[in-house]
C-alpha cells in the first residue's frame, strides 16, 4: 500500500511536472498600464505591449501556453512570491530588494539613460559632458540627469527625442540623453555610423521578468530562451517597433 | 521777350490701352522762353496729356521732346535733372498730407539741389510771403483751404527755380471764391517773365495773360493764335464751335 | 534687500500653512490656487525662468520684425505693378538690362510671399532649423529671427503694398515732377503715408508674430512658451505654468498695442 502511495505520488508529481511544462499554464501577472511595454489594447481585453511580444516569444521556444493576470503594479512581486508557476511580467526594475522575495529572468532591457555622441567626438566621460550642449526631450528623465550633468542652459530641449537626433547629426549639439532601449532603436533605425552610443551609466535601469523561486525548470527555459532570442537579433526588431518611431508601427 | 525756343515737340503721339485709345495723335508745337501758352479745349481733347508729356510724366508713344536742346524722350537721357528744371501744379494741388508747408517746399531743393536747410527755408519763406501765406510755414496741408494749398503747391515748385511751370487745370478742383487768388499768383508769375504752359477752361485768364493759345481738339492741335485771333477771330468751324459752348 | 528677505519667508509661511491640508487633500479652492502658484512661480526663483524666456521671445520678436519690416517693404515694392511692368525705356537712368533684372526680381518676389504664406510657419522653422542650417551650430535665437523674419516679410509684404497701393498717383507725380527720384519719392513721400494706412494692419501682423514665435519651442529655443513647458515638466502642473507664459504675452501685446495706438493718434493729429 505504502508503495502504493509512494509511486501514485512519483506518478501524479511527474504527470503534473510535465503538465507545467508541456500542457499546463503559466500564469503572468502584471499591471497593463506601462505603455508601451504593457497596456490594454483599444478593444479594452487584450493586453498588448514590448513585454508581451517578448513573453510570447519567450513561450514560443520554451514551448509552454500563458494567461494574463492583471493587477496592480504593487501586487505583482508580491504575487510572484507567493503563487507556484506564476511569473510577474510588468517592466519591473532588478532590485537587490525585490531579489530577496523573487527571483528574476536574465535581464532584457535597459531603460535607463543613454549618451549618444558623434562617433569622432572628443566626448568619453561623464566629466566631458560637462558644459556641453545636450539635447533631449523635454520633462524625460534624461533632461532631468542632463541639467545635473551639464547645466540647466546647456540643456537643449525638443518635442521628441528624434529632434535632438537630427540636431546631434547636423553637429549642432555635443550629446543626446535618452533612454536607452529608445536609444538602440534610433540607432539601429538610423544606420548612421557617424553616430555612437557611449557605454556611460547614467542610470541604469535593468528590467526582468520576475520568477517564483521554487520554479527553478521554468527560470532556466525563460532564460535559454532570452538568450536565443538576443542571437537571433530579436530584441532589435522589437526596439524598432516599440521605440523607432512610425515606420516600423505602420508594418 | 526773347524768342529762343525752350521747348520743342515734335509729331508728339500717345496711345493708352494697347493703341485702343489715341490721346495724341501727333502734335508739334514750339514754347518760347517767356512765353506764356495756354492750351484750351473740350475734356478728352488731349491737352492734359499734352501737357504731361512735356516733362514725361506721360511716356510719349511717337514723337520728341526736346527741352533746351536736349531729346528728353531718349531713354539714356536723366530725366530727374530736366524736371527739376520744369515745375509743375496739378488740378489736386498734391500736396504732401504728412509734411508742414515749409517741409513740402524744403524737401526737394535740399534733396536735389543740395541746400542747406536755412538757405531751402529762406526761400521758402521769401515765397511765402509773396503769396501771403507765411503764417501757415507750419501748418500742415490738411489746415489749409483748396485756395491756399494751390498756391503753396504754385511756391512749392518755385523752390526749385524752374525755368518752366506746367500747370494742369490748376482751378478746376476749387471752389469758384477760390480761382481768383491762385490765377492771381499766375498772373504774377506771368508778369515776371515765367516761361508757361497752363491747360485750362479760365477763358478770362487765357485772354488776358496768354502769349499765344492753342486749341486742341482729338489729339490734334486745331489752332493756335493770339488770344484775340483765337477768341475774336476763330478760322477753324471746331474752334468756333468749342467757345461758343464756354465763352 | 530686508523687504525682499521678509516677502519671501512670507510666501514660505503660507506654503508651509497649507502643507497640512495638501496631505489629506483637503485644500479649498484659495489654498490650491497658492499651492499652483507656489510651486509654479515662487518655488526656487521659478519666476526668473519666465521673466527669461520673456527676454528671449522680445529678443526674436523685436529683430524678427525689423527683418520683416526691412526685407517685405523692399518685396511690396517689387511687387508694385509700376516695377513688376518696367520698360526700362524712357525711364531716364533705368537702363534696359536692369529693367530685366528688376522684373526678375518682381516675380521671385511673388513667388517668395506665395509659398511663404502658403506653408505653415511650424515647417518652414523645421526646415530652416533642421535643413537650411542643418550642420550649422548657431545661436538659436539667429535662427528663429532669420525663420520669422523671413516668414514675416511676406505677409508685411502684401500690407505694405496695399498701403502703398492706397496712397494717391498724383503723390508720385508730384515727387517726380519736382525731380525726384523713384526711389527717393518712394522714401520720403510714398512710403511715410502707406506706413500710417498700413498701420492697423501692421499692428496686427506685429502681435502675430510676437506670439508665432512661441513655435521656436520646437527647435530647443527656451522662449516663454518653453519656459512655462520647461517648469511643468518639473512641477507637473497640468496647465498653471501656461497660464503665467499666456499672461506675460497678453502684457507685451497689450503694451504694444497701447503703444500703436498713440502713435495713430499722433499720425491721425498730424495730418488730413
Amino acid at each position: 500500500m505504502k508503495k502504493l502511495v509512494a509511486l501514485l505520488t512519483a506518478l501524479i508529481m511527474v504527470l503534473s511536472c510535465t503538465a507545467a511544462l508541456a500542457g499546463e499554464i503559466v500564469y503572468v501577472a502584471t499591471n497593463p498600464e506601462y505603455p508601451p511595454f504593457e497596456s490594454v489594447a483599444d478593444d479594452g481585453m487584450t493586453i498588448v505591449g514590448y513585454d508581451v511580444d517578448l513573453f510570447d516569444a519567450i513561450a514560443k521556444k520554451a514551448g509552454f501556453e500563458y494567461e494574463f493576470e492583471p493587477m496592480e503594479f504593487a501586487a505583482v512581486v508580491n504575487a510572484v512570491a507567493t503563487k507556484p508557476n506564476t511569473v510577474g511580467l510588468s517592466g519591473i526594475s532588478i532590485t537587490e530588494e525585490r531579489k530577496l522575495s523573487v527571483n528574476f529572468s536574465l535581464p532584457y532591457i535597459n531603460a535607463g539613460v543613454a549618451v549618444i555622441v558623434k562617433a569622432d567626438s572628443t566626448i568619453a566621460t561623464l566629466e566631458d559632458l560637462q558644459g556641453k550642449i545636450i539635447g533631449v526631450q523635454t520633462g524625460t528623465t534624461s533632461d532631468f540627469e542632463a541639467e545635473k550633468i551639464t547645466g540647466i542652459d546647456n540643456v537643449a530641449r525638443y518635442s521628441t527625442f528624434q529632434f535632438a537626433v537630427n540636431e546631434l547629426q547636423g553637429n549642432k549639439i555635443d550629446a543626446v540623453f535618452v533612454d536607452k532601449p529608445v536609444g538602440e532603436a534610433i540607432l539601429a533605425q538610423l544606420n548612421d555610423p557617424s553616430l555612437v552610443m557611449l557605454d556611460l551609466e547614467i542610470v541604469a535601469d535593468w528590467y526582468g521578468i520576475a520568477i517564483n523561486k521554487n520554479d527553478v525548470e521554468l527560470q532556466q527555459k525563460i532564460d535559454a530562451a532570452i538568450t536565443e532570442l538576443q542571437n537571433e537579433g530579436f530584441f532589435e526588431e522589437l526596439a524598432v517597433k516599440y521605440f523607432g518611431g512610425g515606420e516600423a508601427d505602420a508594418e | 521777350m526773347t524768342t529762343d525756343i525752350i521747348i520743342s515737340v515734335r509729331d508728339l503721339e500717345k496711345h493708352f490701352d494697347e493703341g485702343k485709345l489715341k490721346a495724341l495723335r501727333g502734335v508739334t508745337a514750339d514754347i518760347k522762353r517767356g512765353e506764356v501758352v495756354v492750351v484750351i479745349g473740350p475734356s478728352g481733347s488731349g491737352k492734359s496729356t499734352f501737357l504731361r508729356c512735356l516733362n514725361l510724366l506721360e511716356t510719349p508713344t511717337k514723337g520728341t521732346v526736346t527741352v533746351e536742346g536736349v531729346n528728353i524722350t531718349d531713354p539714356k537721357v536723366n530725366i530727374n535733372k530736366h524736371r527739376e528744371k520744369m515745375g509743375m501744379v496739378f488740378q489736386h494741388f498734391n500736396l504732401f498730407p504728412h509734411m508742414t508747408i515749409l517741409r513740402n517746399m524744403t524737401l526737394a531743393p535740399m534733396k536735389l539741389l543740395k541746400k542747406k536747410k536755412a538757405d531751402a527755408e529762406e526761400k521758402a519763406m521769401a515765397l511765402l510771403k509773396r503769396v501771403g501765406l507765411a503764417d501757415r510755414a507750419n501748418a500742415y496741408p490738411s489746415q489749409l483751404s483748396g485756395g491756399q494749398k494751390q498756391r503753396i503747391a504754385i511756391v512749392r515748385a518755385l523752390c526749385m527755380e524752374p525755368q518752366v511751370m506746367l500747370f494742369d487745370e490748376p482751378t478746376s478742383a476749387l471752389d469758384p471764391e477760390m480761382v481768383g487768388e491762385v490765377l492771381d499768383v499766375m498772373k504774377q508769375l506771368a508778369m515776371e517773365g515765367m516761361t508757361m504752359v497752363v491747360v485750362t477752361h479760365e477763358m478770362g485768364f487765357a485772354r488776358e495773360v496768354a502769349d499765344r493759345v492753342i486749341f486742341m481738339d482729338e489729339g490734334h492741335i486745331i489752332e493756335e493764335g493770339t488770344p484775340d485771333e483765337i477768341f475774336d477771330h476763330p478760322q477753324q468751324p471746331r474752334t468756333q464751335d468749342f467757345l461758343r459752348k464756354v465763352l | 534687500m530686508n523687504a525682499a528677505v521678509e516677502s519671501i519667508s512670507i510666501f514660505e509661511q503660507w506654503w508651509q500653512n497649507i502643507q497640512p491640508g495638501i496631505q489629506a487633500n483637503t485644500l479649498n479652492f484659495w489654498e490650491n490656487l497658492y499651492k499652483e502658484i507656489y510651486m509654479n512661480v515662487i518655488q526656487g526663483d521659478r519666476w526668473l525662468q519666465y521673466l527669461r524666456g520673456l527676454g528671449v521671445t522680445l529678443e526674436v520678436s523685436f529683430f524678427s520684425i525689423l527683418v520683416g519690416l526691412l526685407l517685405g517693404t523692399i518685396l511690396a515694392i517689387l511687387r508694385l505693378p509700376q516695377v513688376q511692368n518696367i520698360s526700362g525705356k524712357g525711364r531716364g537712368f533705368l537702363p534696359t538690362l536692369g529693367a530685366v533684372i528688376v522684373r526678375g526680381l518682381s516675380k521671385f518676389a511673388g513667388f517668395y510671399i506665395n509659398i511663404m504664406r502658403g506653408t505653415p510657419l511650424l515647417l518652414q522653422v523645421l526646415i530652416i532649423n533642421f535643413g537650411i542650417f542643418g550642420t550649422v551650430r548657431m545661436d538659436k535665437v539667429i535662427i528663429g529671427v532669420i525663420a520669422c523674419g523671413l516668414n514675416s516679410a511676406a505677409y508685411v509684404a502684401e500690407i505694405v503694398r496695399g498701403g502703398i497701393m492706397s496712397v494717391e498717383k498724383g503723390q508720385t507725380e508730384a515727387g517726380r515732377s519736382l525731380g525726384l527720384s523713384g526711389i527717393r519719392t518712394m522714401i520720403y513721400i510714398i512710403l511715410p503715408q502707406a506706413a500710417k494706412s498700413a498701420l492697423p494692419a501692421m499692428c496686427n501682423e506685429f502681435i502675430s508674430l510676437i506670439k508665432e514665435t512661441s513655435i521656436l519651442s520646437y527647435i530647443a529655443l527656451t522662449e516663454l512658451t518653453k519656459a512655462g513647458d520647461y517648469i511643468r515638466s518639473r512641477t507637473y502642473s497640468a496647465f498653471t505654468p501656461y497660464i503665467v507664459s499666456g499672461l506675460l504675452y497678453l502684457i507685451v501685446v497689450l503694451t504694444l498695442t497701447w503703444l500703436i495706438g498713440k502713435l495713430e493718434r499722433r499720425l491721425r493729429n498730424s495730418d488730413h
